[in-house]
């Protein structure tokens, strides 16, 4: 049954929070809409729709301080569409491109996909691995939280009533090799098994920071802690096939998958240790690529 | 009432809040060629230029293309001067049924404006947010490779 709600549209983003903490739990932030709307259509209640879509002040991307800000209403169109200037947008670009459909891609967008916090979502893990973090605005003011703390659980988020996500800012580490893998049915199919994988060496060549964030295997976001603290301090050259597969069955021990219509956790505690091996090579392989380049 | 420009014109319509654009495209202005199938995003026969790039109609509340350029499939061509991405799908046979037809176009033509000699990957890529229940696809592609020799003049 669809019930009807009321849209309202935003042209600030105080009038925005505003309008929320006038409705509280009844009120909706509605962006791209692709999934609110969607939502609504298979029967969820709405009450409120505030179209914060028309808010062209929060689509934008900036770099500096060795951060990359990315406005919550850039579309994943925009980000597909990244200048491969270093790991992070190659890495945004890259997984950008094989979400979803051309249309979906138009509409979507980063603050959307976070807050909509699906345990399938594709852009999560690749943003906690890039050490990112998000603005929350209210109209008591601003604050920020590590990317990992968004989710709660399937379809569940951290955000106070009336909060809404405005920025999220990733790291732009030097001497850094990022990469995500995913395992789906076809594709266009949502991920069975999404991993994401940041590697940085020091000037000597050890690894000083490794970051591996697993998505789909949980109710909500994975660190793979004890697989990260294998590879930090070893020569990243002598990164071998053993241990990437030991480093791979750490991070499938730190996962916590279920059976569902879409596959079977062993199928997904198994892909978590293969995706991990290939996520570390492949962002090993950047970090010697942009090494020999520079 | 929305205002939002449509095929190059203004227009003002009065829209419910639940409203989807595809709805109010095929149902209020009687613009057909934007069809409905799944509803769900996932099929695309609904595909619009939402400010030059494409999407799903059915996805867009109709009031949040308000200030927005929409082009749909009636602002390409005219029934005597075809557009040739629309002539080469008659020529090449790129539909059985027709239904998922116009939003393929919108696909195709999508692609042809950033790139207008796309190899067949390219071509497949951009159509993959299309579906073709009649399975048409090599057709389809070969209708726009034929659109950019022909448009190409090679």
């Amino acid at each position: 049954m669809r019930t009807a709600f009321k849209y309202l549209r935003a042209d600030s983003v105080a009038a925005a929070v505003e309008l929320a903490a006038e409705h509280g739990t009844d009120g909706h932030y509605l962006a791209g809409g692709t999934d609110l709307y969607l939502d609504w259509k298979n029967g969820r209640r709405l009450g409120f729709a505030i179209d914060i879509s028309h808010l062209k002040d929060l689509d934008y991307l900036a770099t500096n301080d060795g951060l990359l800000r990315i406005g919550t209403l850039t579309s994943l169109r925009t980000l597909e569409q990244l200048p491969p200037k270093d790991h992070a947008q190659r890495a945004l670009a890259a997984l950008a491109r094989v979400m979803c459909t051309p249309q979906t891609r138009t509409l979507a967008t980063v603050g959307g996909n976070l807050c909509n916090a699906s345990a399938a979502a594709d852009l999560p893990p690749l943003l906690v691995v890039l050490d990112g973090t998000a603005t929350l605005t209210s109209p008591a003011g601003t604050r920020t939280l590590a990317i990992e703390e968004i989710p709660t659980g399937p379809k569940r988020n951290s955000l106070s009533v009336g909060e809404l996500l405005t920025e999220v800012s990733v790291s732009l580490a030097p001497r850094t090799g990022t990469a995500v893998e995913r395992a789906t049915r076809t594709a266009l199919d949502i991920a069975l098994v999404i991993v994401a994988a940041s590697v940085s060496t020091d000037s000597a060549g050890l690894i000083s920071r490794a970051r591996i964030c697993l998505g789909s295997v949980g109710p909500v976001l994975i660190r793979a802690r004890e697989a990260e603290a294998a590879l930090e301090g070893i020569d990243a050259a002598a990164v071998d096939a053993e241990l990437l597969e030991y480093v791979g069955a750490l991070a499938a021990d730190s996962s916590s998958p279920i059976d569902d219509v879409r596959t079977t956790a062993a199928y997904r505690r198994h892909s978590t240790q293969v995706l991990t091996t290939r996520a570390i090579r492949s962002a090993l392989a950047q970090l010697q690529q942009d090494g020999a380049a520079a | 009432m929305i205002r939002v420009t449509i095929n190059g014109k203004l227009r003002e319509i009065e829209v419910q809040d639940h409203e989807s654009l595809a709805d109010v495209l095929h149902d209020r202005l009687n613009m057909i060629g934007t069809r409905v199938s799944c509803a769900e995003g996932e099929c695309g026969c609904c595909t619009i230029l939402l400010d030059g790039e494409p999407a799903t109609a059915c996805l867009i509340l109709a009031r949040q293309a308000e200030d927005h350029d929409i082009q749909t499939i009636e602002g390409v061509g005219s029934p005597g001067a075809l557009h040739p991405v629309q002539q080469a799908f008659i020529d090449e046979h790129g539909f059985q049924c027709g239904y998922c037809t116009s939003g393929f176009i919108m696909s195709a033509l999508h692609l042809l404006q950033d790139n207008p000699a796309p190899s067949r990957d390219e071509v497949a890529q951009a159509l993959s947010g299309n579906m073709c229940r009649c399975g048409a696809y090599p057709y389809i592609i070969e209708s726009v490779m034929t659109a950019v020799r022909r448009m190409s003049g090679s």
